[in-house]
C-alpha cells in the first residue's frame, strides 16, 4: 500500500463526500433510496425537486456551444483515463473480458470527444482541448476501476443537470444519446466494484459546479 | 442490419395466443389482413392515445411504457424463485422491478399534478417469457433496450419543459443501466454502440403493442380508433424480433432473436 494507493483513496474519499454532501443537502438522493417501493405521493415530491434542485441556478451556459463544451471537458478526461490507464495495463491483469470492456469504453470516449469537437467546429465554437490529469490509480487495476466507475456515474449526472440547457432538439438527442451510453458504462463498473448496478430508481442530476467539484481534482494543468 | 437474418415468427407455445399465432401468420402473408385478427384494434388504441405534443402526452407515453415493464417484472418473477437464476440475478432483477414500480407511481403522480390523466395499466401477454428464466432474461433485454431508444427519442418533445426533462433524463439513465446489466447477463456487449439510437413513438410502440393485449381505455374516452397512418405502419411491420432489427437496435434484436427462436443457451460462466 503506497504513496499512490493512499492518493487515490483520498480522491474518492473527496468524491464520496462531496456526493453525499450533495445529496444530503437536497435530501433526493438519500430520500429516494428509501422511497424505493414507496407509495406515489412521496415519490412524487421526490422526483420533482430532484429536477428543481438543478433548476434553482441561474442558466450556467451561454449557448449550446457552452453545454458541448462542457460535456466535452469530461469527456476528455475520460477518454485520457482509459487511453493512458489500459496502456499501462494488459488483459491478464483482469478478469476474462473486462479488458476488451474497458477497450470498448475507452473507444466510445474517444468517439463522443470527436463527435463533440466536431459539432462544437460546425457550430462557429472553439473545442476545449485535452487537459493534464492525474487520476492517481498508479498501478493499481483495482484503483483503476473505481476511478472508472466514479468518472461513469458522475458523468452521467452531469449530463442529466445539463439536458436541460441544450435548446437545439438535435443536439438533446444526441446528448441524450451519449448519457445513455454513459450510464450503461456506470452500470457495468459498478458491477465489477461490486456495487450495485443500479443503486436508484433515479439518477442524480448534478449542476455544473457541482460536477467540477467532484472532477476538478483530476485535472492538475 | 439486414431484417431478414431474423425470424418474423417464433413457434407460439399454446392455443391460448391462438389470436396472437393468427396475427403472426397474417404479418407473414402481409400487414391488410390484421384487422380481421383482432389485433390491430388493441394495438390502434394504444397508438391512439400516444400524442407528444404535450408534456402530459408524452409523460403518458413514457408511462404507456413503464407500465409494461413493471407488469413483466411483477407478474414474472412471481413465478420464479432467486434458484432459477444465478447467484445475484434475482436479487438484481426485483430491484429492477421496484424501479419500474417507482417509475410508474412517478408518472401518475406528475400526470396528475399537471392536471392530465394518466393511462393506466393494460393487460399484457408476453408471449412466452415467462416460461423459463432465459426467455424471461431475453424478453427483459428487449424490453430495457426499447425503453432507452424510447426515452432517447423522445427527450426533445420535452425541450421547452426543464423540470420534467431533467426528471425524464433521470429515469433514461436508469432504464439504460438495466439494459447494460441485462446484455451482459444475456451474453452480449453491455455497451454495443458508442452512441444509443433514438427511436420514434411509432417505432417503440411497433415492438411494445405486440405485448398488449387489452389496452386501458384512453384517458379521454376514446370508443373509435382512427385509421392512422401511425398505427398501419405499426400492423404492417413483421413481428417485434423484425422491429428490433429495424432500429438497429444489435443487442436487442439478438435479444429477440433468442426470443422468438428460443435458441438453446449456453451455461453462464462462472
Amino acid at each position: 500500500m503506497g504513496t499512490e494507493r493512499q492518493l487515490h483513496e483520498r480522491f474518492l474519499d473527496a468524491i464520496g463526500e462531496e456526493r453525499q454532501r450533495l445529496a444530503s443537502r437536497r435530501g433526493f438522493l438519500l430520500g429516494s433510496a428509501k422511497l424505493a417501493g414507496g407509495g406515489a405521493l412521496a415519490l412524487s415530491a421526490v422526483a420533482v425537486p430532484v429536477a428543481r434542485g438543478v433548476l434553482a441556478q441561474d442558466a450556467p451556459f451561454a449557448d449550446d456551444v457552452a453545454v458541448l463544451n462542457y460535456a466535452l471537458t469530461l469527456e476528455h478526461l475520460e477518454y485520457a483515463f482509459y487511453r493512458d490507464g489500459l496502456d499501462l495495463f494488459a488483459a491478464g491483469d483482469f478478469d476474462d473480458g473486462v479488458y476488451d470492456n474497458l477497450l470498448a469504453i475507452r473507444d466510445h470516449e474517444g468517439a463522443h470527444v470527436e463527435t463533440l469537437t466536431a459539432v462544437i467546429g460546425d457550430l462557429g465554437g472553439t473545442p476545449v482541448q485535452e487537459a493534464e490529469y492525474d487520476f492517481g490509480y498508479g498501478d493499481d487495476t483495482a484503483a483503476f476501476l473505481e476511478v472508472a466507475a466514479a468518472l461513469e456515474n458522475t458523468g452521467v449526472s452531469a449530463y442529466d443537470g445539463a439536458g436541460q440547457f441544450i435548446a437545439d432538439p438535435g443536439l438533446l438527442t444526441a446528448a441524450g444519446g451519449i448519457v445513455a451510453v454513459e450510464a450503461r458504462h456506470a452500470s457495468y463498473l459498478n458491477d465489477l466494484n461490486g456495487e450495485i448496478p443500479f443503486p436508484d430508481s433515479f439518477e442524480t442530476p448534478l449542476t455544473p459546479d457541482e460536477v467540477l467539484a467532484i472532477a476538478g481534482p483530476f485535472i492538475v494543468a | 442490419m439486414s431484417t431478414t437474418a431474423f425470424p418474423s415468427v417464433r413457434p407460439m407455445p399454446g392455443s391460448r395466443r391462438g389470436f396472437l399465432s393468427g396475427a403472426a401468420k397474417v404479418a407473414a402473408g402481409g400487414g391488410l389482413a390484421l384487422a380481421a385478427a383482432g389485433l390491430p384494434v388493441n394495438l390502434r388504441r394504444v397508438l391512439a392515445q400516444v400524442d407528444v405534443s404535450t408534456p402530459v402526452g408524452v409523460l403518458n407515453y413514457a408511462l404507456t411504457l413503464e407500465h409494461l415493464e413493471y407488469a413483466f417484472y411483477r407478474d414474472g418473477l412471481a413465478g420464479f424463485a432467486s434458484g432459477d437464476f444465478d447467484d445475484g440475478v434475482f436479487d438484481n432483477l426485483s430491484l429492477i422491478e421496484a424501479h419500474e414500480g417507482d417509475h410508474v407511481d412517478t408518472l401518475t403522480a406528475v400526470i396528475g399534478d399537471l392536471g392530465g390523466t394518466p393511462v393506466a395499466e393494460a393487460e399484457y401477454d408476453f408471449q412466452g417469457a415467462f416460461d423459463d428464466p432465459d426467455a424471461f432474461l431475453a424478453t427483459a433485454q428487449a424490453l430495457e433496450n426499447t425503453g432507452v431508444a424510447a426515452y432517447t427519442g423522445a427527450a426533445q418533445f420535452l425541450i421547452a419543459e426543464d423540470a420534467l426533462l431533467t426528471a425524464a433524463l433521470t429515469i433514461h439513465g436508469v432504464e439504460a443501466r438495466h439494459a447494460s446489466y441485462l446484455n451482459r447477463l444475456n451474453g452480449d456487449s453491455p455497451f454495443p454502440d458508442a452512441v444509443d439510437a433514438p427511436a420514434t413513438p411509432a417505432e417503440i410502440l411497433a415492438i411494445a403493442g405486440p405485448f398488449i393485449v387489452s389496452a386501458a381505455p384512453a384517458p379521454g374516452g376514446v370508443t373509435t380508433m382512427p385509421n392512422t397512418g401511425i398505427g398501419d405502419r405499426a400492423v404492417s411491420t413483421p413481428g417485434p424480433a423484425s422491429n428490433l432489427a429495424l432500429l438497429g437496435l444489435g443487442t436487442a434484436a439478438a435479444a429477440g432473436l433468442a426470443f422468438f427462436s428460443r435458441r438453446p443457451r449456453p451455461e453462464p460462466a462462472e
